[in-house]
C-alpha cells in the first residue's frame, strides 16, 4: 500500500506523516491484532470458567474438611475429648481450613468453651505469629484476627505491639481484639493509641472502648480532660462514658463545660449527651447557658440533657419558646423534653394549634 | 489529499476504539487487586462480627414508591428482614395512580401519624404520614407526585438519622447489605457517600423478600442486562472506586451522610440522573471547600432489582440513563481538567464525556459511514472489517473478563451453566442487543438535545415470589 505524504516539510506535515506511517504499521498488524483479541477472549473464557470451577471445588473440599472435624470438636467442647485430640487429624495443607472453622465457634461461644477453642487452637497458632511479620498488611491483619480470637494470654503482648503497626486497620483488628479480652492491663497502651484510629468513626472506636467495662473509666475521663488530645479521642471516651454511665466522670464534665473552658464544639456536644446520661438536677443551670447557644447542634444536645435532668416547672417556659426554634431538630428536641419531663400537658395544650408548633406536639405525642 | 484525509479519519477512528478498549482493560486491571483483596477478606474474616463489635450508625432506608403496586409489599417486607442493628423505613409515595398506598396500609397496618420534617428541603406537599402498627420502625410518607428526585427530598427531609439510604421500590437488598455499606463509614469517619452493586433478580426466586439461589434470567433481554450490570459494577466501579474517582453511586442502592446532602440542597428535581447528580455536587462540595471527604463503594453490598424485559421500556430507562448523563456532564463542566478536581477532572469526567456519553455516537455513525466510504471506493472492506471484527472481540474479551472478575471475588452465579450462559451472552449481545443500545443512547443525547426531561413509564411485573410454607 503507497503511503500518500505532503511531504512539504512543515511540522504539521510532519506529525500528519508520523500519524499516516502509524495508520499503515496498525492497518498491516491488524490480523495479529485479531489474532490476539481472539485469544485475549479465549482466555478470559477460559479464566472466568477456571475461577469458577476452582472456588466450587474449594468450597466442596472445606464442606467436607469441616464435615470431618465437627464430630470430634463437638466433643471436645462437650469434655468427651481432650483439646489435643484433633491435632493428628489436621494435615499440614488444613490448617487455614481448620483455624476458619474454630474462629465460627468461637464467636459463638465465650467462657470456658472459648478457652476449650484456644486449646484446641494452640498448635497451629505459631503460623499465625509468622503471619504479624509479613509485610503485607491484610496478611497481619489476619494474624491479629486468628489471635485475637483463639489466642491464649501469652499472645497479648504481641497484640499491643499490633496497636503500632504501621497499618491503621491492623492496629484497629489488635484493638478489638484486645478489647475483647477485656484485660485492664492493656487498657493503658490502648488508650495512648487511640489518636491512631481518628479516621475510624466514633461508634466504631467507643464499642471497642466500652468492652472494658466502668473499670475502665477513670483512664478515660483522664484521656478527656486532656487538652492536647485529638479531638475525636476526646469524643470517643466521652462517648464510652456515656454508654458505661460513668457518674464519677461528672467532675471533668462541670470544667470542661464551664463557660470559661475553651471546650471543642465536637467535645461540647459529647459532653452534653454525656450529662444527658449521667448528670443530676445540681448540673441544670450548666446545661441551661448552652440551651441558648447560637450553634445550634450544642444547641439540641442541650435540650436533651435538660429534658433529663431539667425541672419540669421551671424550665417548661424555656422549652416552649424553643418550639418555635428556627432549627427544626432543636424544637424537635425541646418537644421530646417537655416530654420526658413529664410536662405533656404543655405538648396537648400546643397541639391544639394548627402551626408548626401543634403538628411538633402532635407528632411527639402520638411517639411518646 | 482525500485519500490522506481518510487514512487520518481512519486512524481516528482505530485510534477511538483503542483508547475505549484501552480505558475498560485499565480499569479492569486496577479492579483485580480490589477484588482479590475482597475475596482474601471474604474468606477469612467475619464481616458480621467486625460489625457487631462496632455500634452500627442508624440508618434511613429512603424508598420512593411510584405506581408500584405489583412489588411493594415483597419490597418492603425484604427491607423489614434486613439485618441491621438500628434502621427506619421511610417508603415515599409518589403520588402513586395505581394501589401502592392501599396495598401498603393493608399488608403492614399502617396508620396515620404526624411527623414532622427535620430539614427545610424543597419537595411536593406531603398529604400524610403513616406509621406500622406491626413494626414501629416502617413509616410511609404519602405525597403529591414531583418525581423520584422530589420523592427522596421528602424522605430526607423527614429522615431523623446521620446516615441515609436511597433505594428504588423494587429493591431487595441481601440480608448483610446494610452492614457491608455500612463498614466503610465506620473505618473512615470522612465517607460521606458509599454505592452498593445492583444485581438483576429476573429468573431467580424470592421468598420472604430474600433471593433464593441466583439464577440467570430467562428472557434474553434480561440475561443481556445481567451481563451489562456485572460489568458495570464488579469491573468498572471497582476500578474507579480504586482511583478514588467515584462519579456514580446507583440511585437502586447508595448509603449517604444526611448532613452534607442535606447542605447541598438535596437531589436536584431537574435531572433525569439524579443519583449521579448528587454524587458529582457531593465532589464539588467538598473538593471547592478543601473539606477531606471519601466517595466508596461496597462491591459486596448488594441489591437485587426486577430490570424491564420488554424493549420498549428497556429503551425509555436507556434514553433515560443516557440523557441524564448528558444532563450532568453538561452541568459540571466546569470540574473537567481543573486542577482542583484532581482525578475527577483529569480522569473520570473525561472518560465518561468521551467513552461513556460519546461512545455510542460514535458506534452509530461509524457503521453507515464506514459503509458509504466502502461504496464510494474510499476504503478496502476487508481492512474495515477485520477494525470491526477486532472492536467486537475486544468488547467481547471485555466481557468475559468482567465476568472472571465476577466470578473471582464473589461467584453470586453458582451454577456453571450460568456462568457459560454469561460467556455466550457476552457473545451474542454483539448480535443485535449492543446496536439496540446505541440507538437508545443515541436518542437519549437527541432528547437532551432537544431538551426532554420526561421520565417515561416504567411497568413492573413482579417478583417470582415463593411464599414459605407454614
Amino acid at each position: 500500500m503507497n503511503r500518500p505524504s505532503f511531504q512539504t516539510g512543515t511540522p504539521l506535515d510532519l506529525v500528519v506523516d508520523a500519524l499516516l506511517a502509524a495508520s499503515e504499521a496498525l492497518l498491516a498488524s491488524l490480523p495479529q491484532w485479531l489474532a490476539l483479541g481472539v485469544a485475549l477472549a479465549l482466555a478470559c473464557a477460559l479464566g472466568a470458567l477456571g475461577l469458577h470451577l476452582g472456588a466450587a471445588r474449594a468450597v466442596a473440599r472445606r464442606r467436607r474438611r469441616h464435615a470431618r472435624w465437627e464430630p470430634l470438636l463437638l466433643d471436645v467442647l462437650a469434655g468427651d475429648a481432650p483439646p489435643g485430640a484433633l491435632e493428628q487429624d489436621v494435615a499440614p495443607g488444613e490448617t487455614t481450613d481448620f483455624l476458619q472453622m474454630l474462629v465460627r465457634y468461637a464467636l459463638r461461644v465465650d467462657g470456658e468453651a472459648r478457652e476449650t477453642l484456644a486449646a484446641v487452637a494452640a498448635p497451629f497458632l505459631p503460623a499465625s505469629r509468622a503471619l504479624l511479620r509479613s509485610h503485607r498488611a491484610d496478611r497481619r491483619a489476619l494474624g491479629v484476627h486468628l489471635l485475637g480470637i483463639l489466642g491464649h494470654r501469652g499472645y497479648r503482648p504481641l497484640l499491643v505491639e499490633a496497636l503500632r503497626d504501621r497499618s491503621p486497620g491492623v492496629a484497629m483488628g489488635a484493638a478489638r481484639a484486645l478489647a475483647r479480652t477485656a484485660d485492664l492491663s492493656v487498657l493503658p497502651d490502648l488508650v495512648a493509641s487511640l489518636d491512631r484510629f481518628t479516621t475510624w468513626g466514633t461508634p466504631a472506636v467507643t464499642s471497642m472502648l466500652a468492652r472494658f467495662g466502668l473499670r475502665a473509666g477513670h483512664l478515660l475521663a483522664l484521656r478527656l480532660a486532656d487538652p492536647g488530645a485529638p479531638e475525636s479521642v476526646r469524643v470517643a471516651c466521652a462517648e464510652t462514658l456515656r454508654r458505661l454511665g460513668y457518674v464519677p466522670a461528672d467532675a471533668v464534665v462541670d470544667a470542661l463545660l464551664h463557660p470559661g473552658a475553651a471546650t471543642p464544639r465536637e467535645v461540647r456536644t459529647a459532653l452534653l449527651r454525656l450529662v444527658a446520661e449521667i448528670g443530676t438536677s445540681g448540673m441544670a443551670p450548666l446545661v441551661r447557658r448552652h440551651v441558648t447557644d447560637p450553634d445550634p447542634v450544642v444547641r439540641l444536645h442541650a435540650l436533651s440533657a435538660l429534658g433529663a435532668l431539667g425541672d419540669p416547672f421551671r424550665d417548661a417556659e424555656l422549652l416552649l419558646d424553643t418550639l418555635d426554634d428556627p432549627d427544626s431538630w432543636a424544637a424537635l428536641r425541646a418537644a421530646h423534653a417537655l416530654a420526658r419531663l413529664g410536662r405533656r400537658d404543655l405538648l396537648r395544650r400546643a397541639a391544639a394549634t394548627d402551626d408548626t408548633r401543634g403538628r411538633l406536639a402532635r407528632q411527639t405525642l402520638a411517639a411518646a | 489529499m482525500l485519500d490522506t484525509l481518510f487514512r487520518l479519519f481512519e486512524l481516528g477512528a482505530v485510534g477511538y476504539m483503542l483508547l475505549v478498549i484501552g480505558h475498560y482493560v485499565a480499569l479492569s486491571l486496577v479492579a483485580i487487586p480490589a477484588l482479590a483483596r475482597l475475596r482474601w477478606r471474604a474468606e477469612h474474616f467475619h464481616t458480621s462480627e467486625a460489625i457487631a463489635s462496632a455500634s452500627a450508625p442508624p440508618i434511613s432506608l429512603l424508598v420512593p414508591m411510584y405506581n408500584e403496586e405489583p412489588v411493594c409489599v415483597e419490597s418492603v417486607r425484604a427491607l423489614l428482614g434486613v439485618s441491621y442493628p438500628s434502621r427506619q423505613i421511610l417508603v415515599v409515595n409518589d403520588g402513586s395512580k395505581d394501589g401502592t398506598v392501599a396495598r401498603l396500609v393493608e399488608a403492614f397496618e399502617l396508620v396515620e401519624m404526624p411527623r414532622l420534617p427535620t430539614s427545610a428541603l424543597h419537595h411536593a406537599a406531603v398529604r400524610a404520614t403513616y406509621r406500622s402498627r406491626l413494626d414501629p420502625a416502617l413509616w410511609l410518607i404519602d405525597k403529591a407526585n414531583g418525581g423520584k428526585a422530589d420523592a427522596l427530598n421528602a424522605g430526607l427531609a423527614y429522615c431523623q438519622t446521620p446516615l441515609f439510604c436511597m433505594l428504588d421500590g423494587d429493591s431487595l437488598l441481601a440480608e448483610d447489605a446494610l452492614l457491608r455499606a455500612a463498614q466503610p463509614f465506620l473505618e473512615d469517619a470522612s465517607t460521606v457517600a458509599v454505592g452498593g452493586t445492583i444485581g438483576i433478580v429476573n429468573g431467580s426466586t424470592v421468598r420472604n423478600g430474600r433471593v433464593l439461589g441466583l439464577r440467570m434470567p430467562r428472557a434474553w433481554l434480561a440475561r443481556f442486562q445481567a451481563l451489562e450490570y456485572i460489568r458495570a459494577f464488579a469491573a468498572a466501579r471497582v476500578g474507579w472506586s480504586s482511583l478514588n474517582a467515584l462519579m456514580i453511586i446507583s440511585g437502586a442502592f447508595g448509603l449517604f451522610r444526611r448532613e452534607p446532602v442535606v447542605a447541598i440542597g438535596g437531589l436536584d428535581e431537574d435531572t433525569v440522573g439524579e443519583d449521579m447528580e448528587l454524587v458529582m455536587r457531593l465532589h464539588r462540595y467538598h473538593l471547592d471547600r478543601r473539606i477531606p471527604y471519601r466517595i466508596g463503594y461496597a462491591p459486596d453490598a448488594v441489591s437485587w432489582t426486577e430490570c424491564p424485559e420488554s424493549a420498549a421500556v428497556l429503551g425509555r430507562q436507556r434514553d433515560r440513563w443516557h440523557r441524564g448523563l448528558a444532563q450532568i456532564l453538561w452541568r459540571h463542566r466546569g470540574m473537567a481538567f481543573r486542577a482542583r478536581y484532581g482525578r475527577i477532572g483529569w480522569l473520570a469526567f473525561p472518560a465518561f464525556l468521551f467513552i461513556e456519553l460519546l461512545g455510542p455516537l460514535y458506534e452509530f455513525v461509524g457503521l453507515p459511514l464506514t459503509a458509504l466510504l466502502w461504496w464510494l471506493g474510499l476504503i478496502h472492506w476487508p481492512v474495515a472489517l477485520q477494525v470491526y471484527l477486532l472492536t467486537v472481540l475486544l468488547g467481547v474479551a471485555q466481557s468475559m473478563g468482567a465476568v472472571a472478575l465476577e466470578q473471582l471475588a464473589f461467584r453470586r452465579y453458582t451454577r456453571t451453566r450460568d456462568v457459560a450462559l454469561l460467556l455466550g451472552v457476552a457473545v451474542l449481545e454483539n448480535l443485535g442487543y449492543r446496536q439496540l443500545t446505541v440507538w437508545w443512547r443515541v436518542r437519549g443525547i437527541l432528547n437532551f438535545l432537544r431538551d426532554n426531561n420526561s421520565w417515561g413509564e416504567m411497568t413492573r411485573t413482579g417478583f417470582a415470589v415463593e411464599e414459605a410454607t407454614a
